[in-house]
């Protein structure tokens, strides 16, 4: 089972008639028994990506194969791809068995069977005591597993996650991270997992495809991704914090990770002065302005070496840290 | 069942035509009233214009100022129950004599004749039968303004262009059905006929029969009596012809209507449609007697101007019914067509008579006179005729066997007389 | 207890406005009053007139007919128009948003007399429609159950504001609901019967009770002004009764004991549609 997007192109009319390019020729593929996530800021494509796979939103241009049967003009119930939204989607009126039968009672199984489905898919994910419940009688979490056992009782071709974990809380969200793993590890249904929170996609991803303005720019294992950003884009986007870019000669940019950056009080290195110190739990993240800089620097250093704010202090890294960009096309060198 | 009207009737006044716009510094006769009087008339526009210039006419004559109300005939009564519950009800209001009696027995007329001698009026100079119809509890409550009966409206082209011989004085029932036969064909009816009480009484009558069993205390209705059932019978047998409208036609517009667009060639009515008629442009028609089953005899229609009894005004209002029923006011109306004068020098005047304005047979309704008859006078009469109405119009339209229809008005009109 | 000064002047507005009026025709229902002198009060002697009221029953009867086939289409309407009309935005939609509120605005009378002249038998539009169509024509002012349809259909399409409150009825359901189906293969259909209409359900609930009320109230105008009652009583129905009673009989305590004997029959009715959707709503939460 896999998924293939290829050259997908979507653009809106939006609001007095301006148009904006969504997917500007997206290729991305899942292969069998895979979660890749995709990753980007809002606005990036990813949300319109996902629902021209499921079908709900149509391809200017491009190409969707499921299992290598095109499906792009496929209407979206017969794709036998489970969507899981945000905030769940569940039917308020219907109980939380119904609620995970409905597609099954939809595609006009019989109700006995879909009762022994619900039973099987409840009984994976935990939910056997909450079937008589209705919806608004479940906590955030609950609701986000009804929607995944939703999504998994049919055994979908491919499963499409559009931001699930966005509206629940930080506890909740790394103990759910782990569900979605293990439900796609049990289940063995290649998953594309869309969201903002970069490390989300680290956590979650076998691979993370980074998105930015209606493109790919860069995908593959998050490991490689956060090690070698394939472009000054992906390198600021993707990792627990920025990259930091330094203007270079010769048409190069210089980056290095903030986590790399050796804030030192003396020895060789960049002069510059600290601007600003905030505490991040064990560690700080220092702010320092390299002299005859335009843009600080962003250094993240243990509690106990934090210099203090105007301290004149040197910035070191070591040359394997170190990422070179193209400054004109922001490509890795 | 009602038709399309060619004026839309609504729950609305049509017009509301105040007397007191004219500031003629007219301070005649009647100089001592200072407040205005208010008429109310129940009154198609056509009529309405006619009550109009009679209260023009009275202003000028330094009658007084008069505010003339005029209603949609159809919503006149509501409006007047509304207004006298509101306590706002008119000094002076017009009804039928077949509608006035709940009025009095509920307290809201003033027994007119003492106020009307006091303001010169002789009743010896009237017709005997409206004044008979509008005395209850042994005093004349209302004063008629006319001497209407039931007659036949018949279209001049219509008979020519179907060769067939103008109506005479005395004709029989046989010779108007066989009329009636001969104008029908080519879009044209015979003859028109509502499915009412006020329409059957004459033939019932003429027939010998009857339409209660005593008509100034009636306890119940004889329709079902072997005379009024043959009576009625030969109106269902004329229905059956297809020399009347059906009920498409019926439903699709008035007979009023029908009569002045050509589409029936006769019609059954009183005095009253004369000055819509007049108005109708190319219609060339007369009157004449209703057909003969037995004996003549024909059904009173009249109008009475009754006082309200909590007026203030009772004195003005006398004067203004006065001169209404006066030789002014009586040729006034006359002239416009409206009415048959209960005033006999009127009455018997060219103002009603002359042949130079339609219809040229205004005798017809004179000679009617000594055979007129009238319907009971009892409260529930209203409602004893919607009643009737109702179950005649199954058997003229839907079919029904006339006696199931006879027993269901005795099963509803009976207790309605007996209570 | 802190509510109350707020809610007072709209209870102090109510009771003036309703409940005094109430109770005062309830006061003359048991009077014979007819306008002119004070009412008279005469006991049970109403009620008793009121339970032999052949007239009365058989026009309860008649307005019940007529609700029991006016209301259900016109929700029929109402629902539908909404569930056509909630899809897009743009000039159609907008379009035809106005068209379904637009007879709503035009006055009860105006809309009566329209309706006269189209279910007209021989001038009217639409029985020469059916004649072309080469379909029967039921004969809308001429024959008893022609009539009563007639007065259905007068009243079938004045549900500009039962429009509106179902349109954003069908507007709060959230489109992911709906998408939901679609991914999981769900008909228009099943979309409609198992999604839509259920979460509507509450709102078109509220619709019907009141949907009774006015169709019970509303039948008036229609029958007086289309049809008057006829042929033959077939289409005189309650509001009607009570209206000649009152204003052409003049009999205005007999009149009162009609309308509040009315007034607890509408209830009753009203109270049905609740009735059905709690039948209705433990079956459904399953399914």
């Amino acid at each position: 089972m896999s998924l293939v997007v290829e050259g997908a192109r979507k653009e809106f009319v939006a609001r007095r008639g301006a148009r904006v390019l969504a997917l500007d020729g997206v290729d991305l593929e899942a292969k069998p028994g895979e979660l890749l996530v995709v990753v980007g800021p809002s606005g990036s494509g990813k949300s319109t990506l996902l629902r021209a796979v499921a079908g709900l939103e149509s391809l200017d241009a491009g190409r969707v194969l499921i299992d290598d049967r095109d499906v792009t003009g496929v209407p979206a119930g017969r794709r036998d791809v489970a969507l899981v939204f945000q905030e769940a989607a569940l039917f308020p009126h219907l109980r939380v068995a119904a609620n995970i039968g409905i597609g099954e009672r939809a595609r006009g199984t019989r109700r006995r069977e879909v009762e022994t489905r619900v039973r099987e898919v409840a009984r994976a994910l935990d939910l056997e005591p909450l079937l008589g419940r209705m919806p608004d009688e479940l906590s955030g979490g609950e609701r986000q597993r009804v929607a995944l056992a939703r999504a998994m009782v049919r055994s979908p071709r491919v499963c499409l996650l559009d931001e699930p974990l966005a509206s629940v809380d930080t506890e909740l969200r790394l103990r759910m991270r782990a569900e979605i793993r293990a439900v796609q590890r049990s289940f063995g249904v290649p998953m594309v997992h869309v969201t903002h929170d970069q490390a989300e996609a680290m956590a979650l991803g076998d691979r993370v495809a980074v998105m930015a303005a209606g493109r790919v720019l860069q995908c593959d294992t998050p490991a490689e991704v956060y090690a070698r950003p394939a472009t000054a884009a992906v390198a600021r986007s993707f990792g627990p914090l920025p990259m930091n870019l330094l203007p270079a000669a010769d048409g190069v940019i210089l980056g290095v990770r903030p986590e790399r950056l050796r804030v030192c009080r003396e020895g060789r290195g960049r002069p510059g002065s600290v601007v600003a110190v905030e505490p991040s739990g064990e560690e700080c993240l220092v702010r320092v302005l390299p002299d005859g800089a335009e843009q600080d620097l962003l250094a993240r250093v243990p509690w106990a070496d934090a210099p203090h704010p105007g301290e004149r202090v040197v910035l070191a890294w070591r040359p394997e840290d170190e990422h070179r960009f193209d400054a004109a096309t922001g490509a890795r060198r | 069942m009602r038709a399309i009207p060619l004026v839309l009737p609504a729950l609305l006044v049509l017009s509301a035509c105040s007397g007191g716009a004219g500031a003629d510094g007219d301070d005649g006769g009647g100089g001592e009233s200072t407040a205005p009087i208010t008429v109310q008339v129940g009154a198609d526009p056509e009529e309405a214009a006619v009550y109009r210039s009679l209260v023009s006419a009275y202003r000028e004559a330094g009658g007084g100022e008069v505010e003339l109300v005029t209603v949609a005939r159809d919503d006149h009564l509501t409006r007047l129950s509304t207004a006298f519950t509101s306590g706002d009800a008119p000094d002076v209001f017009l009804v039928n004599y077949r509608q006035y009696a709940p009025f009095v027995q509920r307290g809201a007329v003033e027994p007119i004749g003492p106020l009307l001698e006091d303001a010169g009026v002789d009743t010896a100079n009237y017709y005997e039968e409206p004044l008979r119809a509008f005395t209850y509890d042994g005093a004349l409550q209302c004063m008629p303004q006319n001497i209407s009966s039931l007659v036949v409206y018949w279209n001049r082209d219509l008979f020519a262009r179907a060769r067939v011989p103008a109506p005479t004085a005395d004709w029989s029932w046989a010779e108007f059905v066989a009329t009636a036969q001969a104008l029908t064909g080519d879009g044209v009816k015979g003859v028109g006929i509502d499915p009412s009480i006020v329409r059957m009484a004459p033939f019932v009558w003429s027939n010998g029969g009857t339409i209660v069993d005593d008509e100034t205390e009636p306890t119940r209705t004889t329709l079902h009596e072997p005379d009024a059932r043959a009576a009625l019978q030969a109106v269902v047998d004329l229905v059956g012809t297809g020399a009347t409208p059906d009920r498409e036609q019926l439903a699709a517009q008035g007979l009023p209507e029908q009569f002045m667009t050509g589409k029936v060639a006769m019609f059954l009515s009183s005095r009253v449609e004369v000055p819509a008629l007049r108005e109708q442009r190319g219609l060339d028609f007369d009157v004449a007697a209703l057909p003969v089953m037995g004996e003549p005899a024909s059904v009173l229609h009249s109008d009475a101007y009754c006082l309200a009894s909590g007026s203030d005004n009772a004195a003005a209002a006398a004067r203004f019914v006065a001169y209404a029923v006066g030789t002014q006011g009586q040729t006034l109306t006359a002239l416009a067509g409206r009415t048959v004068p209960s005033l006999r020098s009127v009455a018997t005047s060219p103002a009603f008579l002359s042949p130079s304005r339609a219809p040229a047979s205004s005798q017809v309704f004179l000679d009617a006179i000594p055979h007129l008859r009238h319907t009971p006078v009892t409260p529930a009469w209203p409602e004893v005729e919607d009643v009737i109405g109702a179950q005649l119009e199954r058997a003229f339209t839907e079919g029904v066997p006339l006696d199931e229809v006879l027993a269901e008005i005795r099963a509803q009109a009976d207790p309605l007389l007996a209570r | 207890m802190r509510r109350l000064p707020l809610a007072a002047p709209y209870l102090l507005g109510s009771a003036l406005l309703v409940l005094a009026p109430l109770g005062l025709a309830a006061a003359l229902a048991f009077t014979d009053y007819f306008g002119f002198r004070a009412p008279e009060p005469t006991g049970t002697d109403n009620l008793a007139r009121l339970a032999g009221d052949q007239v009365f029953w058989a026009a309860v009867g008649t307005s019940a007919l007529v609700a029991a086939v006016a209301v259900p289409l016109r929700l029929f309407l109402a629902v539908g128009a909404a569930l056509l009309l909630a899809r897009r935005r743009g000039a159609r939609t907008a379009l035809g948003r106005v068209a379904a509120y637009l007879p709503s605005v035009v006055p009860d009378a105006a809309w009566a007399l329209l309706w006269l002249w189209i279910l007209n038998p021989l001038y009217g539009p639409l029985p020469a429609l059916l004649g072309v169509l080469g379909l029967p024509d039921p004969g809308f002012l001429t024959t008893p159950w022609g009539a009563r349809l007639g007065l259905v259909l007068v009243m079938a399409f004045q549900v500009g504001e039962a429009f509106v409150v179902a349109l954003a009825a069908r507007l709060a359901i959230p489109s992911r609901l709906h998408e939901a189906v679609a991914v999981e293969g769900g008909s228009p259909w099943f979309a409609m019967t198992r999604v839509t209409l259920p979460l509507m359900a509450p709102v078109v609930l509220v619709l019907a009770v009141r949907d009774v009320v006015v169709v019970v109230q509303n039948a008036f105008v229609p029958a007086l002004l289309v049809t008057d009652g006829g042929p033959v009583d077939a289409t005189l129905t309650a509001p009607l009764v009570i209206y000649r009673r009152a204003f052409e009989y003049g009999e205005l305590g007999y009149a009162s004991t009609l309308s509040v004997a009315l007034l607890v029959l509408t209830g009753i009715a009203a109270a049905f549609p609740l009735w059905l959707a709690a039948r209705l709503a433990g079956r459904q939460r399953v399914a």
